[in-house]
């Protein structure tokens, strides 16, 4: 009976310990080799930069720039922890960027027909107060 | 005894589950102010209704990235994680801007062509009206519609006999014309003047043109400006009816007034170049 209980208590401390582990592995388990992320930023700077990011994002854009810039050197200098840091960085540095671009053109655009409405509206307030006859 | 031995095995048992409490408890102390920073963020973008409307793929992203980094012990790593999902919200709440502006947008287009369209249909209405009112007041100018335009018919009688000087009487009709073409600017005119079969072609084709020019001189000396309106005689050419009877004769020596369908209401000229988003 108590032997049992000894028993019973020792398994949940390895249990306890085990799982302990297991999260603190997962924790440091990373996903993407640094190449890949530098690739990947590449692309995200360069679809910024087609998204007028220098323009609308400057501040991003450049950040995203100097990261990959980091990234790469890492890279040179085999610290591949740093280098994929820096590139995942640059990644969503780029595309906050590249979004921001995008959102600000579609509020230009916003306001550009709203300033063609008024035109259309004063014409057409004038077409309708003109005599007609 | 035995239950001293129990007692010890619990200890144990209470000491690693404080050694991972406490473990846990660093990882969330480590949870540095930028994993904070970034739960906040999200937090607070998540509640945002506009933002989880318009960007739910990169929210749940953010999301995921977040979830990474707390169950990160690695401090440098853990920062880095919460780097990322700042970066994320702040791309999810500027995508949802984007997704707003965007359709703010494309509503307005929708709204302009509404306007545009109205505006349209009112020009081409009023056009229209005017038109026929007119009609109604030149009925003896013989106005008529055609597919040249409205044509109105200055008859031989309005004219003195083998001259070209106008009549009194066309004067007076042709002062509802003038009316007319001092409210449409736009509207442009163009005088053909027409002979019978009697006499000699460049005798005719004189005459035509002098009638034609005079009707022509008549709206200058009336305020219409000379660039809207151009004259020229036809001569014999186009015959309304037969030449061999008196009655025929006089209708085919006539001034026609061709006032052509204005093309399209200039409404079009303002309008912008902006492609669709």
């Amino acid at each position: 009976m108590t032997a049992k209980i000894v028993s019973h208590t020792r398994w949940i401390v390895v249990t306890i310990i085990c799982g302990g582990a297991v999260l603190a592995l997962a924790g440091c388990a990373s996903e993407t080799t640094p190449l890949d992320a530098v690739s990947t930023a590449e692309l995200a700077v360069d679809r910024a930069t087609e998204a007028k990011a220098a323009q609308y994002a400057p501040l991003e854009l450049r950040l995203a720039q100097e990261k990959l810039e980091r990234a790469r050197s890492s890279m040179s200098e085999n610290e591949h922890e740093e280098a994929r840091r820096q590139a995942e960085q640059a990644r969503v540095d780029a595309l906050l960027a590249e979004t921001k671009a995008r959102s600000e053109s579609a509020s230009q655009q916003r306001e550009e027909i709203d300033q063609t409405m008024d035109t259309l509206k004063r014409e057409a307030d004038r077409k309708l107060l003109a005599p007609s006859d | 005894m035995v239950s001293d031995h129990l007692n010890k095995t619990t200890v144990w048992a209470a000491r690693a589950l404080m050694l991972n409490i406490l473990g846990l408890v660093a990882a969330c102390a480590a949870q540095s102010t930028a994993l904070r920073g970034a739960q906040h963020a999200y937090g607070e973008a998540r509640g945002d209704p506009v933002v989880v409307r318009e960007a739910p793929v990169a929210l749940h992203e953010a999301e995921e990235v977040l979830r990474q980094a707390e169950q990160t012990s690695d401090e440098d790593e853990v920062n880095h994680l919460a780097y990322l999902a700042q970066r994320q919200v702040e791309i999810a709440r500027a995508e949802a801007k984007m997704k707003t502006a965007e359709a703010e947008a494309e509503r307005r287009l929708k709204e302009r062509d509404r306007i545009v369209l109205e505006a349209r249909t009112r020009e081409a209405e009023e056009a229209h009206a005017a038109v026929e009112q007119l009609i109604l007041e030149l009925a003896d100018l013989e106005a008529k519609r055609t597919e040249r335009g409205m044509v109105l018919t200055l008859g031989d009688v309005l004219f003195d006999y083998n001259r070209a000087s106008l009549k009194p009487g066309a004067q007076q009709n042709l002062y509802r014309l003038v009316t007319y073409l001092s409210e449409h600017p736009e509207q442009m005119i163009r005088i053909e003047g027409h002979a019978d079969k009697t006499g000699s072609d460049s005798y005719n084709l004189d005459l035509s043109e002098r009638r034609a020019q005079a009707v022509r001189d008549f709206l200058i000396g009336s305020g219409i400006g000379a660039e809207r309106i151009t004259a020229r005689g036809l001569g014999e050419a186009y015959p309304l009816a037969s030449n061999n009877t008196e009655a025929g004769r006089q209708q085919n020596r006539r001034v026609e007034i061709v006032l052509p369908t204005p093309t399209e209401p200039r409404v079009k000229a303002i309008e912008p170049a902006i492609a669709a988003p």
